[in-house]
Formats: structure tokens, C-alpha cells, sequence
């Protein structure tokens, strides 16, 4: 299932560490014709950078962050309701597999489209949680 | 660098609205307590980096048209 329909801008006010200082992202679905895809990319507006995304669940079902209170309040969270999440997918062609990283999920506001990026420094969530690819192994 | 030593439950402020407590000291492991207004986001450095060079891995592999995205999920494991 994407994330989205429609794509509004997203605004990360802080930026995402490592992704020099861009702010503004848009959430593209990788659906193709009829096909649902589990990937979105989210690209920023200036198309200088993007990140192939997936909700946690669509790999780990049991993924339950903690999220500080505090730092949903950055964001204007109140209510579990107002969110949206995502984490980052890195890619290994040679292996076949992608990384998901459920250290650094994405937390957005998808009434005001402010989001930001999550740093779970005191849980035990992998930082590259691999799923395996392709056809073979049911 | 600025050194400074402090004792336990002394503290440093840092600018206008950042305090830096030592909470306790054992051995070599010392618990800091960090006051800081809600714009200041506190991480533990090493995770931090981590995160930082993951979200770099991410964007240099994120190819949208890759066949890897086109395919089921086989048994998903965490390392």
C-alpha cells in the first residue's frame, strides 16, 4: 500500500542529518500501472536529493517505536491520529536485499505536512533491518 | 575546546536555554541530565553519526527504477 494519493510538500524545518540543509520533500508513490508497490520516494523539491521510503509495517509488523512526547510537540503531534511514518530503505544489489532503518523513522504531521526525522538512541530497533528480495525462497 | 570540570550535581549552561547537569559518576560512566528547549534535539553521538551516514547510504542507492523494488519480500530477518 503507498502512503499517499496526493503529494504535498512536506517540511522537514530541521533537515535530515546527512542530506546537506533541504527542507522541502514531496512523496511520490513507485506504484506503476495497476501494480501497488510497498516504496515511495521521497524527493525533495529541488530534486537535488531522495530516499526510497517504506512504512515499517510493510516488513516488520511488530515495529512499536517509542516516540518522545516532547519531540512529536516539535511537530504539533497531539493525537496518535495526526501521523504518518516512514523509514528510509537502503539498497544492495549484490546481495539482493534491502536495509530498512527503524533507528531513523520519519514522523509526519499529515495535517500541517511537517515532519522530521526520528533518532531512537535508547532502543534495540536495528539501524539496517535487511529483507530479502526476489523470487526463490517462499 | 573549552574544558571544564564539574562535580556531581554541578551543572554548565550553554547559551540561553541549554543546562547540563551531572546526575552521577561511577567509575568511568558519568549520567548527565540535559535541559533544553524543545528545538534542541539531543542525541547520543554515535547513533547520531549513524544515522547520518545510513540516510547517506539511502540516497546514494535510491534508484526508484530499480528491479530490487519490483520484487516479493522473501523471509524478512533483522540483523
Amino acid at each position: 500500500m503507498t502512503l499517499t494519493t496526493t503529494t504535498p510538500v512536506l517540511r522537514f524545518p530541521t533537515g535530515i542529518p546527512g542530506l546537506a540543509n533541504v527542507q522541502d520533500f514531496v512523496l511520490e508513490s513507485l506504484a506503476e500501472g495497476d501494480e501497488e508497490s510497498l516504496f515511495d520516494l521521497l524527493r525533495s523539491t529541488d530534486d537535488s536529493v531522495s530516499l526510497i521510503v517504506t512504512q515499517p509495517w510493510n516488513f516488520f509488523p511488530d515495529y512499536a517505536p517509542d516516540l518522545p512526547d516532547d519531540e512529536l510537540a516539535e511537530i504539533g503531534i497531539e493525537h496518535a491520529e495526526d501521523v504518518t511514518m516512514f523509514c528510509s530503505v537502503t539498497l544492495d544489489h549484490d546481495e539482493g536485499c534491502i536495509y530498512v532503518n527503524l533507528v531513523g523513522p520519519f514522523v509526519v504531521n499529515i495535517k500541517t505536512h511537517v515532519g522530521r526525522q526520528f533518532v531512537l538512541s535508547d532502543a534495540d530497533w536495528p539501524l539496517r533491518a535487511r529483507v530479502d528480495l526476489g523470487t526463490g525462497v517462499a | 575546546m573549552l574544558v571544564l570540570s564539574r562535580r556531581k550535581g554541578e551543572a554548565v549552561i550553554i547559551g540561553d536555554g541549554i543546562k547540563v547537569t551531572v546526575i552521577d559518576v561511577k567509575g568511568d560512566q558519568i549520567r548527565l541530565g540535559i535541559d533544553a528547549p524543545r528545538t534542541i534535539s539531543v542525541h547520543r553521538e554515535e547513533v547520531y553519526e549513524q544515522v547520518l551516514a545510513e540516510n547517506a547510504a539511502a540516497a546514494q542507492t535510491a534508484d526508484p527504477r530499480s528491479p530490487l523494488l519490483r520484487q516479493p519480500p522473501r523471509r524478512p530477518r533483522t540483523d
